[in-house]
């Protein structure tokens, strides 16, 4: 059965087909495009040789991984959190992380999924401690159109009702969906960062996106009806 | 039937490929990619159930987060170089990253200490028979022989 319903049908899909990886590097976005690893290769090694100058402490090429990163990192942690303030919290630390520890960068790992590790491991203390205080774990509701483009009522309400979604998926499939559909990581890349292996990375992301599609076929029906 | 000799992608597999990455190629395993692309491009079932992958992508696409790093936070982030410098790191001394100047400066010390210990002949002064007393209480017996040889030589 197929999924689309009416509403969604009707909508021109902005990044059809692919999104961009959002991370400051174009994603490959169909088949006759460069695939995804030889487009980020030189990328991967250009961060490497920045993360080892600002090992030496040179700041230029940590403004360099700033303009890179700082947009996804916040944004993989916002979707993790829900909560924009904890967000930009960990983007800081992760920046100051960066700065303080990247001496130490073991020049095998990828930077980028080394950012992201350091976001997640903040992401899952501050839930951690969420928890530990009985506060509610699932994510705010962010506001229809926050940020959006006011165009398009319609286009609005279906992503506010996808991003509602997202948030009642557990956190490690969100983590999963996140990082592959929204932040255009590879699939090693996304194991390397969520510390699994191919199969439960595959696991996470169809158990996530089955969820998703469930919830968002609701949607699409009182949206026809 | 297709040719998929490099890279066997069944119907089946396919659609764990497209449950998990959903629709676009770019997202698939590299080493599937082509035989999945394959398997597409002859068997409209398998088309089928790319398009429908594709229209979850599309919606998901919708959510679209820019703009998250606001001017205030890229500005706090590029100010943590001047809040944390660096210099304590350049000028100051750190075992983790000179640990091998470290060993070369202290090999000699050891080396000294060790050979003083073992090879260092008694003082001249050292009284013979509280000589023999030490002798006889680290090695009673079995060593008498060689310490006596030991005193000869000193003699």
């Amino acid at each position: 059965m197929s999924w689309s319903g009416a509403a969604l049908a009707s909508i021109t899909w902005p990044n059809a087909g692919l999104s961009t990886t959002q991370a400051g590097a174009p994603a490959a976005r169909s088949s006759s495009h460069p695939t995804r690893s030889s487009v980020n290769e030189p990328l991967a090694q250009d961060d490497v040789a920045c993360v080892q100058r600002v090992g030496r402490g040179d700041q230029r090429a940590y403004r360099e991984l700033v303009d890179r990163y700082l947009t996804a990192i916040t944004r993989f942690a916002l979707r993790t959190l829900g909560d924009r303030a904890e967000a930009e919290e960990v983007a800081q630390e992760t920046f100051l992380r960066l700065w303080t520890s990247a001496a130490d960068f073991e020049p095998h790992a990828q930077p980028k999924t080394w950012l992201y590790r350091i976001a997640r491991n903040q992401c899952i203390d501050r839930i951690r401690k969420r928890r530990a205080h009985g506060e509610e774990v699932e994510l705010q509701e962010r506001e229809a159109g926050e940020d959006r483009p006011s165009s398009l009522l319609l286009r609005k309400q279906i992503a506010a009702q996808v991003g509602d979604a997202l948030a009642t998926l557990p956190e490690r499939q969100r983590e999963a969906i996140t990082l592959v559909h929204y932040e255009g990581l590879s699939g090693a890349e996304a194991c390397e960062v969520l510390s699994v292996s191919a199969d439960a990375l595959e696991s996470l992301l169809a158990r996530g996106r089955r969820a998703l599609r469930e919830q968002l076929r609701d949607v699409a029906k009182r949206e026809g009806s | 039937m297709t040719d998929q000799s490099k890279s066997a992608v069944t119907l089946d597999r396919l659609a764990q490929l497209l449950d998990a990455y959903g629709g676009e190629p770019a997202r698939w395993p590299e080493h599937e990619r082509a035989a999945a692309l394959q398997l597409i491009a002859a068997n409209p079932e398998a088309q089928a159930m790319q398009r429908s992958a594709l229209e979850l992508d599309g919606a998901l696409d919708t959510d679209v987060l820019p703009d998250v790093a606001s001017s205030a936070l890229r500005a706090r982030v590029l100010e943590i170089p001047i809040r944390h410098p660096r210099e304590e790191r350049a000028a100051g001394w750190s075992w983790k990253r000179n640990w091998m100047f470290g060993l070369f400066a202290l090999t000699p010390c050891v080396i000294g200490f060790v050979s003083g210990t073992l090879f260092m002949e008694p003082s001249s002064d050292v009284d013979d028979e509280a000589w023999d007393e030490l002798a006889q209480v680290v090695a009673p017996g079995a060593l008498s022989e060689e310490l006596d040889l030991f005193d000869e030589d000193l003699l």
